[in-house]
């Protein structure tokens, strides 16, 4: 009781906290037994690895039981191919104009699940813009001493100079076709996006920033995801309140070529933050 | 339809339209006032949608698209999803308002676009969590949320901020990946993705007692993902490094929504996909009661121990989550009703207790340490009655909003009798633990030496959120009655 | 037993793939291993996946006849969820290995081991 009194008359420290200290403590004790914190720190990992491995095992061992009550496998009669499988594969070309039936259901039918899948990759690109844009010296100073531009590289230089353009017409084919054949927006845009980097690293990223600067990448990025909300909301809108409005059969070919843009520019933009903490 | 129907869904792309205008880099304040405006908007726009609907008594199912369940895309609106939407995006505008100040000392002035990118995300992603009828899209959004949410955290730039969102960051991931198994188990024994016909589909096989393993399996999956990702008890040592390191507006939202987020996921899977009988034949709910008390417990014992403000409200936290799986876990109607009730309770007491601790720490030199907050309360009041209101909300003082919730679940505890006896104990022993810090930290800012040399700032901002959020706590406490027929009506169409 | 397992065997290939990421992110002390064995834990789902969307002498669902004999082509809807699922894959693996580039900026090492004792003679 007079360890409280004495607290509330400001006298002493905090009751209840660290067995009742007479003054507060101003830093850590400095601390020579270094080698009894490490044993304890041994200690505390290999019961740590040990709690770990039974806890792994255990799982896969629920996982196994569990996934041994699964439907057999590669059979027609599973309960995955319903009725809801059947109309993506029937009705698909009627409904979205996608021969495609993989890029007409992610596309139209789960669109807003896509629109969630292009947000999580915008945020992604946000977030390493966050961690890792140099906009302060220290920060510029890390960002060279992680990453040191190698030397042009002659081999590097010549093969590209014959490989980005193909990859750049297979990745517009991709993303141009992906509505009717294997392929579309995330597919083209990772291949276009493969492009820019080899064509970064082969001929340095100076070349790449005298058509590909902040500007651009920002428009390219952001008109394309903007297309992409305005263009779904819209389909939304329209279709929940039951107007006809013929939008469900080009979407799908419009939010394609605005999901390649979105996804080349993010792939890039991964590459650039990450060498050099700027675009 | 009436118009009104459509609010969620604008709300939703409001949000997520505002989030990627944000990226365009604009100045700091700007940004902030955006993200700002767009929390504002969506609360007045939720609360219009929570009076009409409260009014209409109804629950509607909307088409994301052209095609309606089984092939495209839902959301649905009810009591329940209005009345969270409501408060979540409330929350989210005073946590904004009172977070201002340190928001902007903080955050890389370049950077605050980024960081109110984030907070739009968040938002966006609570509300889809709240709204909607299809569990992949719940996926993809717990993905958005859980990013946005490690970006949060890492908005202050510094070493120990960086290390938090690296364990945040893994073991969300990990909980992530648990629960994507666990729905590609369900879908491929139901061969849906739409909340309705997975339940019929989960019906007609509870009901012929078939492929009970893999059922059993996706739902403790999807619980153990749910569960670390908002702090349930043996995943819960990601918590108060991340939440007590962050900026104050981080720390709030945080705390106060975004682990509530995959409460309210779980509530929905467990009442609309898989109905509390389902859950408790397959013994999972025991298993997340337990689960709830060890971290009521836990959470509150380790939190006396803490001496740095935001790291003991980081520690109380996990004990309140505690109290919403307790909730959860007992497995019938009033139990939920309950924790819903914990859910929004807390949602407005942890963020005002943030609020209020970043500012007493903002008038005590921008020290966390609690002896170092002695006597603050004395230099900003408002602050002071804002710590002491939440405080005696978490220890479960009548008049406040934690009491309704700790009652709610006592009461709710009654009708199952095996759990009756553990959960009254762990009530009253928790509500004594939380008694033992919260109180001598009460006392301690409200004690001691009133004036320094240095007078501070006004911050009219924060006032005005701590105000708000203290007058939530009460309104919370005082109209339990209506509240909770309101979380009862809205369980009964989820 | 057995046969169930045999017949499912891409599933428990699955299973064990996913509990060998898992075993190694909670127990390798390197930050970049870890962001490996979330992609192989991410891959597993993946393989679990596409295992439920084959039917044996089904095609893949590019419409060749505009879809007028359903029974042709597989269920499209696993292809879609992995699709969305590797999006998300890449995402959090850039997103990670971005915040350990930081850390490493910050602490100069990627072990986890390392870095806790780096933490604390900082005083952190």
């Amino acid at each position: 009781m007079s360890a409280l009194r004495r607290w509330l008359d400001g006298e002493s420290g905090y009751p209840l906290r660290a067995g009742w200290r007479e003054t507060p403590p101003k830093k850590p004790k400095t601390r020579p037994a270094r080698r009894d914190d490490r044993r304890q720190l041994d200690g505390f990992l290999r019961a740590y690895a040990l709690c770990a491995i039974v806890l792994c095992m255990l799982l896969a061992l629920c996982l196994i039981l569990g996934v041994a009550g699964l439907p057999p496998f590669a059979d027609a009669g599973n309960p995955t191919n319903n009725e809801v499988a059947e109309r993506y594969v029937g009705s698909a070309e009627e409904e979205t104009g996608a021969e495609n039936a993989v890029a007409g259901m992610i596309l139209n039918y789960r669109g807003f699940d896509t629109f969630g899948e292009s947000c999580v990759l915008f945020v992604a690109l946000c977030c390493v813009e966050l961690l890792l844009r140099a906009t302060t010296p220290a920060l510029r100073k890390e960002a060279e001493a992680c990453e040191k531009e190698a030397a042009r590289d002659a081999i590097l230089a010549t093969v590209a100079r014959f490989i980005v353009p193909c990859v750049l017409v297979f990745g517009l084919c991709i993303l141009f076709h992906g509505h009717l054949s294997p392929g579309g927006g995330f597919s083209g845009g990772a291949v276009l996006g493969a492009a820019l980097i080899l064509f970064a690293a082969a001929f340095g990223r100076d070349r790449v920033r005298r058509f590909f600067t902040r500007r651009v990448f920002d428009a390219v990025r952001i008109s394309g995801l903007m297309l992409y909300a305005v263009m779904f909301g819209l389909y939304v809108f329209l279709g929940a309140n039951g107007v006809e409005s013929g939008l469900s059969r080009w979407i799908v070919q419009i939010i394609d070529v605005a999901v390649g843009l979105v996804v080349m520019s993010t792939m890039y933009g991964f590459f650039a933050f990450y060498t050099k903490g700027e675009l | 339809m009436p118009f009104v129907w459509n609010l969620p869904f604008f709300c939703i792309f409001l949000c997520m339209i505002a989030a990627i205008l944000l990226s365009l880099g604009p100045r700091a304040r700007l940004a902030w006032g955006v993200s700002f405006g767009v929390a504002a908007a969506c609360a007045l726009a939720s609360l219009v949608f929570l009076v009409r609907i409260a009014r209409a008594d109804t629950a509607f199912a909307y088409t994301m698209g052209k095609f309606p369940a089984p092939f495209g895309n839902e959301i649905k609106g009810g009591p329940l999803q209005g009345l969270f939407g409501f408060v979540f995006s409330l929350v989210m505008c005073l946590c904004l308002l009172g977070g201002r100040t340190d928001f902007f000392a903080d955050v890389d002035e370049k950077k605050t676009g980024l960081a109110c990118v984030m907070l739009c995300m968040v938002l966006a992603s609570l509300f889809v969590l709240t709204y909607t009828n299809d569990i992949f899209t719940a996926y993809v959004f717990i993905e958005i949320s859980t990013i946005a949410a490690c970006a949060l955290v890492m908005a202050k730039d510094s070493g120990p901020t960086l290390v938090a969102t690296v364990r945040y960051l893994f073991l969300s991931l990990l909980g992530s990946g648990m629960f994507l198994f666990g729905l590609v188990l369900l879908y491929a024994v139901t061969g849906h993705l739409l909340m309705p016909q997975l339940s019929a589909a989960v019906a007609k096989l509870a009901a012929a007692g078939e492929r009970r393993g893999v059922l059993a399996l996706s739902l403790g999956l999807m619980t153990a993902g749910l569960g670390v990702k908002s702090a349930m008890f043996p995943f819960h040592r990601w918590l108060p490094d991340a939440h007590g390191s962050a900026t104050t507006a981080s720390s709030a939202v945080l705390s106060g929504l975004v682990v509530k987020g995959y409460a309210v996921l779980l509530i929905l899977l467990y009442v609309r996909v898989f109905t509390l009988d389902t859950v408790r034949a397959l013994r999972v709910s025991d298993a997340v009661f337990v689960l709830g008390f060890s971290g009521m417990i836990l959470g509150s014992v380790r939190a006396i121990g803490e001496t740095h403000v935001k790291r003991m409200l980081a520690w109380s936290t996990v004990a309140q989550v505690g109290y919403i799986f307790m909730g959860v876990g007992l497995g019938t109607g009033a139990g939920v009703a309950a924790a819903c009730f914990q859910i929004l309770a807390h949602a407005f007491a942890k963020p005002l207790l943030f609020v209020s601790a970043g500012r007493l720490s903002a008038v005590s030199g921008h020290e966390k340490q609690l002896f170092a907050l002695r006597g603050s309360a004395r230099r900003a009041p408002l602050a002071g009655l804002g710590f002491g209101v939440g405080a005696l909300s978490m220890v479960g003082i009548p008049l406040f909003g934690g009491f309704a919730a700790k009652a709610g679940l006592a009461l709710g505890s009654i009708p199952d009798g095996t759990k009756t006896a553990v959960a009254l104990g762990v009530l009253a022993l928790s509500s004594v633990l939380n008694a033992l810090y919260y109180l001598p930290a009460l006392i301690n800012v409200w004690s001691g030496a009133p004036a320094e040399a240095s007078r501070p700032g006004r911050d009219d901002a924060c006032s005005a959120a701590i105000l708000l959020l203290a007058a939530g706590v009460l309104t919370l406490g005082l109209r339990f009655g209506p509240v909770m027929d309101l979380i009862v009506r809205g369980l009964a169409l989820v | 037993m057995l046969t169930l397992l045999v017949q499912n065997r891409y599933a428990v290939t699955a299973s064990v793939l996913f509990a060998v990421g898992f075993l190694h992110v909670l127990l390798h002390p390197d930050l970049i291993r870890k962001v490996v064995a979330f992609n192989i834990m991410d891959a597993s789902v993946f393989l679990l996946l596409a295992s439920r969307g084959t039917v044996a002498g089904r095609a893949a669902a590019i419409l060749t006849d505009g879809g007028a004999d359903p029974s042709r082509y597989v269920n499209p809807i696993p292809a879609g969820l992995v699709l969305t699922g590797i999006v998300v894959s890449v995402s959090v693996s850039a997103f990670s290995l971005a915040l350990i580039q930081r850390v490493y900026g910050v602490y100069g090492t990627t072990d986890l081991r390392r870095l806790l004792e780096a933490m604390k003679k900082r005083g952190e």
